[in-house]
């Protein structure tokens, strides 16, 4: 439908500011889909402005130490649902272990908005677009998430998108962190992204990982969700050739289902994704 | 829901009513008239509503005021020390990177915050901090050589 | 004449007037002003439909809103408003003609209490069916957006056609078509596109208007040409035009997206309904990609017959203008365009139609370049196409058909003035530069290409014959002045320029030339338009009058004073003296309110210099063109050397070179400001930039992400700028305008240089990396497929 009012305010709604976990999750709970969660707002305040939400109640939660936490200890990453990326980029080891993520980051949006904008937000969001899905999968990444009916409970993050905009999240739950196992020595990782000037979504995002054990890709932007896909026994003898890259993009070409729109046509997107897809497979393969 | 907040913008202690739909932009350009702060697209892509909160640049278009209370707010107006212009302002003069003018607070303050970390500067890495705001007008380069310029100034 | 001893300010790059207001958040803009006492703000409800039929309205619960001050629709003034062709409505009156067209307005206490308003109007469509494509608009009369075009007015100057959906015709006829193909050894033909684009201009588009209650109207508008909306308010309200005053602040932009009337109509006739209260009208960004103004889309079709050994003997064109839903500025832009037709190149045998079409999407208006980017796009993509078929090198092919003095102006127009400045200079400069600083290394990796490419260009102001401007310069009594102009400060730097101009006639230092920012058309004096780089020239040419007008009244009583006749008296350093006796000197301060000699007999009085320049040119034959359609040329020429990753299609542009012809760069920086700015903005238009609608005609991206424009990081690496200057006699101090000049030959160039790095032919724009990815699929898939499988072995 065409809009025919273009909103310059925000709706009507009521803000909380729960300052423990468990006060957020009391509140959502008692409040379901009337309620929203805000960190950085950068998706929320443009969503509320358009009146594709319009909930009575906003829930800073901002002020929870759980979601505030940015911890690297020797067997995992923890980020905090609420950490800017702009704070979790300040982190040497994200660099270092995290490559492909530290890439994505790092191109996220803008050096502005990075001080706001969240890798909680970006995945709650569920964007089929979103930057930071296809690293966070190559770096098997796991959901924490909260609430009051069932407690806690962890999501790999290739079970987290369930359709365009949509999660695995109940109405009551909050993501409160996205944890990451420390990568084995010799691990490589890689993002790429391909978009139509310095500022804009991407059109397809790619993302690889690979050490001795395990090859893992994942794609955003071509698919109702990012797709990701395990093909670690398709590497053989840890060599990439164009045989091994055909029977990839064999694989790659059967999951991905991309549509077109403003930023690119379905052709391009599907060539777009090869060749990203032999980029990223030469950088942290050969 | 009506909320009292205290808001420190350049340095003077102000004590708004606010609403909870309203945003900081909403409040230093309705409430205080800071009209020195623009908009040219309410949601985050265009920058010319960029201030310092806390010294960190933010788009005050995706920022609820409520979210500002007790802190510090810079505005263009910040950047001036007693009547005369900064280093920075006194560059974007002389280079050429003013013309319309709707962008020039935005990138000002946005050059202030790069100089203030305090690390030298390369133009490429430049380039890339600055595409959170748009100029249509002067092309950015006498935008990027004004930050250059008094970067190596203050590097010397 | 230039005169050579007295040059304090001209060529010198003095710091732009405006800098310190603007550095200092101090500049004010339409967008700020909020606090003109009782003032309701506007909102307004738009079509959903790109052609229907109103059916009803019914606006009787959004009434009941409390702060809802007034709602009006299209039937409380259905007068035909428009610049060139009374085709446009304030509000729709009978059927709506594009997704985006204002239907119902309210006006009310806030913002939000208008948005809830129009939540609560209803309106009933009955759906017609739309024309999107302008080709198929041009043949189409069953679907016409304007079937009743036979009762509106139109300006003389344009044909357009009743029963269709044409807006405009212009012809352009030279020699004999025929012949000219059968003396060519070799036709090439060729179809080129550019889709509409928006101007994307920072500050939204803001009206305030009041129709006080005594009849008078107070407009203050982002508009560029503030005496235009006072005149074409006065027509809209049948209201004397000295009772109206239209303030212009400093304007965020306009690039031509604010040349004309827009939204000040609709805020006036709302305050009238609201009692007299003055009313806000500030769009949002998506307001503005949809319902404000956009530039035209064009296509065309093109053949050049050309000989052996590379004398191009016959051109033949047609030009389709998508003009949207409105003629606007849309007609001239397919006029000024169809007069030039084949660029700055000397053609024999020309036939040339200028086709400017309704359609039912948003409407186009003037755009920076007005209709000549677009047509560079076309001759110099062509230019390059035909040099490359008969094997010649680009700019000696170009150089062996280039405009030379004394010979007519594309079609039988006025014969090129000897001082007309040198397209051929700027080709030299431009490809020899590109070539000597051509990339010595091969690129980092097989699938990066480099290539080179060049375009020329020229263009003139489009304006009507009668086109004029003014000046005062009022003294202060210390010999300062106030120069007063009618031409707006919108970022290109004109006003420091003037100031310029005035200082150095009436040797005054520049701090002691003041130039306001905004107009206020009652206190300044007239132009007819700030657009089509005329500002420089006939405003500058207006401000060196006023300042001779002043001086020869400050002559007059020194010469009594000195009892010296007035021609021997020199002005210089706020003295007047005669020739040759410095010590006998007068001061500016003790003349300009008027002269008291030491017995108190005084004469003279306050000095205001009063001046004025009208365009000197003549209507065009309406079959042929021809007739004298502009007042100067300026030339010019872009480079670009770029690299193509041929496995995305992404392009980077490694050196912007560009050469222009201005006569004389009054303030050199400024000029280079606007070579930068516009080239920017034009290699965003060129490799990115295009309004994308679906099917109904829905704009698919109204904003500022999904419509990309350049950020930062996109720009070229290096920009190398040339100011040539052989002078124009009838300039101020010899110069030409610029402004939009800065634009043209980008896109051009990119495409011959995409040709040059990968023999990949591209006609159409943008020249985004999908589209040069699927074209190199289309024209070379052999080298896809190479590169692809080179990326594992390199």
């Amino acid at each position: 439908m065409t809009e025919t009012i273009s909103y310059v305010g925000l709706p009507k709604f009521e803000i909380e500011v729960p300052n423990s976990l468990e006060e957020a999750l009391n509140l959502l709970h008692i409040h379901q889909t009337n309620c929203k969660p805000l960190a950085g707002g950068t998706d929320l305040l443009v969503d509320l402005r358009h009146r594709l939400i319009q909930p009575n109640v906003i829930i800073d939660v901002k002020n929870i130490p759980e979601l505030k936490k940015l911890e690297f200890t020797p067997n995992e990453l923890t980020i905090g649902a609420a950490v800017p990326i702009s704070e979790v980029l300040t982190l040497s080891q994200i660099k270092t272990y995290y490559t492909a993520l530290y890439q994505a980051l790092n191109d996220m949006c803008d050096e502005i908005l990075r001080n706001r904008a969240t890798i909680g937000g970006n995945i709650a969001t569920a964007s089929p677009a979103a930057d930071t899905a296809g690293p966070l999968y190559t770096h098997q990444a796991v959901v924490e998430v909260q609430s009051k009916s069932k407690g806690s409970r962890l999501i790999a993050i290739d079970k987290f998108f369930k359709g365009v905009k949509k999660s695995d999240l109940a109405p009551d739950e909050l993501i409160v962190s996205i944890n990451m196992p420390k990568p084995t020595i010799n691990t490589k990782s890689a993002f790429m992204k391909m978009k139509r000037g310095a500022e804009d979504l991407a059109l397809v995002g790619a993302a690889g990982s690979h050490n001795q054990e395990h090859t893992y890709l994942g794609f955003t932007a071509v698919a109702p969700t990012p797709v990701f896909l395990d093909i670690s026994n398709l590497i053989i003898e840890k060599k990439i050739s164009e045989n091994v890259f055909q029977s990839i993009w064999k694989e790659i070409d059967s999951k991905i289902s991309p549509i077109t729109d403003v930023r690119s046509s379905r052709d391009y997107r599907i060539h777009i994704t090869e060749i990203l897809t032999r980029l990223i497979l030469k950088e942290i393969i050969l | 829901m009506k909320k009292q907040i205290t808001l420190t913008v350049n340095d003077k202690i102000h004590e708004i009513l606010i609403k909870s739909n309203e945003t900081l932009l909403d409040i230093l350009r309705n409430h205080l008239r800071i009209t020195s702060v623009k908009a040219a697209c309410w949601q985050g892509d265009c920058g010319l509503c960029t201030i310092l909160l806390e010294g960190v640049p933010i788009k005050s278009c995706l920022v609820l005021a409520y979210e500002a209370d007790n802190k510090r707010v810079i505005t263009v107006e910040g950047l001036s020390i007693e009547g005369s212009v900064s280093k920075l302002q006194e560059s974007f003069i002389n280079n050429g990177a003013v013309q319309c003018g709707f962008c020039t607070s935005a990138f000002l303050l946005m050059g202030h915050y790069l100089l203030k970390q305090g690390k030298p500067l390369e133009r490429k890495e430049i380039e890339h901090l600055l595409n959170g705001i748009i100029c249509r007008c002067t092309g950015y380069k006498q935008i990027i050589d004004s930050i250059l310029a008094v970067s190596s100034i203050s590097s010397e | 004449m230039v005169n050579i001893f007295m040059t304090n300010y001209i060529g010198k790059s003095i710091p732009r007037k405006d800098a310190f207001d603007k550095v200092s958040g101090a500049a004010v803009y339409a967008f700020d002003i909020d606090n003109i006492p009782d003032m309701l703000f506007c909102k307004f409800l738009t079509s959903p439909h790109a052609h229907a039929r109103i059916v009803s309205i019914d606006t009787s619960s959004a009434e009941k809103i409390p702060g809802v001050a007034a709602i009006a629709t299209g039937k409380d003034w259905p007068v035909k408003i428009g610049l060139y062709a009374g085709d446009r409505d304030i509000l729709a009156v009978e059927k709506v003609v594009w997704i985006g067209q204002p239907v119902v307005a309210v006006a009310a206490q806030t913002e939000e209490i208008a948005e809830r308003a129009l939540e609560a109007i209803e309106i009933e469509y009955e759906i017609l069916p739309a024309i999107l494509d302008p080709v198929a608009a041009k043949d189409s009369n069953e679907i016409l957006v304007h079937e009743k075009m036979a009762e509106y007015g139109h300006s003389s100057a344009f044909n357009p056609v009743p029963g269709t959906n044409i807006a405009n015709l212009f012809k352009l006829r030279k020699g004999n078509i025929k012949d000219g193909f059968s003396k060519a050894d070799l036709v090439i033909e060729n179809t080129f596109r550019m889709p509409q684009v928006a101007h994307a201009y920072l500050e939204p588009i803001v009206s305030i208007g009041h129709y006080c209650s005594d009849g008078t109207i107070e407009v203050w508008s982002s508009a560029q040409s503030p005496f235009t909306v006072r005149y074409l308010l006065g027509v809209t309200f049948a209201v004397p035009i000295s009772n109206i005053t239209v303030y212009t602040p400093y304007i965020g932009g306009g690039f031509g997206g604010k040349a004309g009337l827009n939204f000040e109509p609709l805020v006036v006739l709302l305050s009238r309904k609201a009692g007299n209260r003055p009313i806000k009208l500030r769009l949002t960004r998506e307001e503005n990609f949809r319902s404000a103004p956009i530039r035209v889309g064009m296509m065309a079709h093109i053949k050049t017959g050309v000989t052996s050994d590379g004398r191009i003997t016959a051109e033949e064109i047609e030009y389709i203008w998508d003009s949207g839903a409105f003629a606007d500025y849309a007609v001239n832009v397919g006029r000024a365009a169809g007069y030039v037709s084949i660029g700055p190149y000397d053609i024999d045998n020309i036939k040339s139609d200028s086709y400017t079409i309704y359609t039912n999407k948003p409407y186009a208006t003037a755009f920076r370049g007005f209709g000549h980017m677009e047509l560079h796009w076309v001759i110099e993509r062509q230019r390059d196409f035909t040099a490359n078929k008969i094997g010649m090198d680009p700019v000696v092919f170009r150089k062996s058909n280039t405009l030379k003095p004394g010979k007519s102006v594309t079609a039988n127009q006025d014969r090129l003035r000897e001082d007309a400045g040198s397209i051929d200079q700027c080709l030299d400069k431009v490809w020899i530069d590109l070539r000597e600083n051509l990339s010595k290394t091969s690129p980092e990796k097989p699938w990066f290409f480099r290539g080179i490419g060049i375009a020329g260009f020229m263009k003139g102001p489009a304006q009507p014959p009668n086109s004029a401007s003014s000046a005062y310069v009022k003294f202060s009594e210390d010999g300062g002045i106030l120069v007063s102009v009618g031409t707006s400060e919108m970022g290109q730097g004109t006003i420091t320029s003037l100031a310029q101009i005035a200082a150095e006639e009436l040797g005054l230092p520049i701090e002691k030339v003041k130039i306001m920012g905004d107009r206020d058309t009652d206190r300044d004096a007239y132009t007819w338009q700030t657009v089509g780089s005329r500002s420089l020239f006939m405003d500058g040419n207006a401000v060196r009058d006023a300042c001779k007008d002043a001086k020869g009244q400050i002559f007059e009583i020194a010469s009594q004073v000195l009892r010296v006749p007035s021609e021997d008296l020199i002005l210089k350093n706020e003295l007047i003296f005669p020739k040759g006796e410095k010590w006998k000197h007068l001061s500016l301060a003790e003349l300009v309110m008027g002269y008291m000699y030491p017995t108190g007999e005084s004469i003279g009085g306050p000095i205001i210099g009063r001046g004025k320049y009208i365009a000197k040119m003549t209507m065009l034959d309406p079959e042929t063109g021809a007739g004298k359609p502009t007042i100067f040329e300026t030339f010019g020429a872009q480079g670009v050397e770029i690299k193509i990753n041929a496995l995305t299609g992404e392009i980077t542009i490694k050196r912007l070179v560009s050469a222009f012809d201005i006569g004389k760069a009054i303030n050199p920086e400024l000029c280079k400001s606007q070579i930068i700015g516009g080239g920017v903005m034009a290699l965003s238009i060129a490799m990115n930039e295009q309004l994308q609608y679906n099917e109904e005609g829905n704009l698919l991206n109204p904003n500022l992400v999904d419509y990309v424009i350049s950020r930062a990081a996109d720009i070229p690496e290096e920009f190398v700028s040339y100011l040539i200057e052989n002078p124009q006699e009838d300039g101020p101090y010899g110069a030409r305008g610029i402004g939009e000049l800065t634009m043209l030959g980008v896109p051009a160039a990119i495409g011959n240089a995409i040709f040059n790095a990968i023999s990949v032919q591209i006609n159409d724009l943008p020249l985004s990396p999908e589209k040069v990815w699927s074209e190199i699929q289309q024209q070379r898939p052999e080298l896809l497929a190479s590169l692809k499988q080179k990326i594992f072995e390199d």
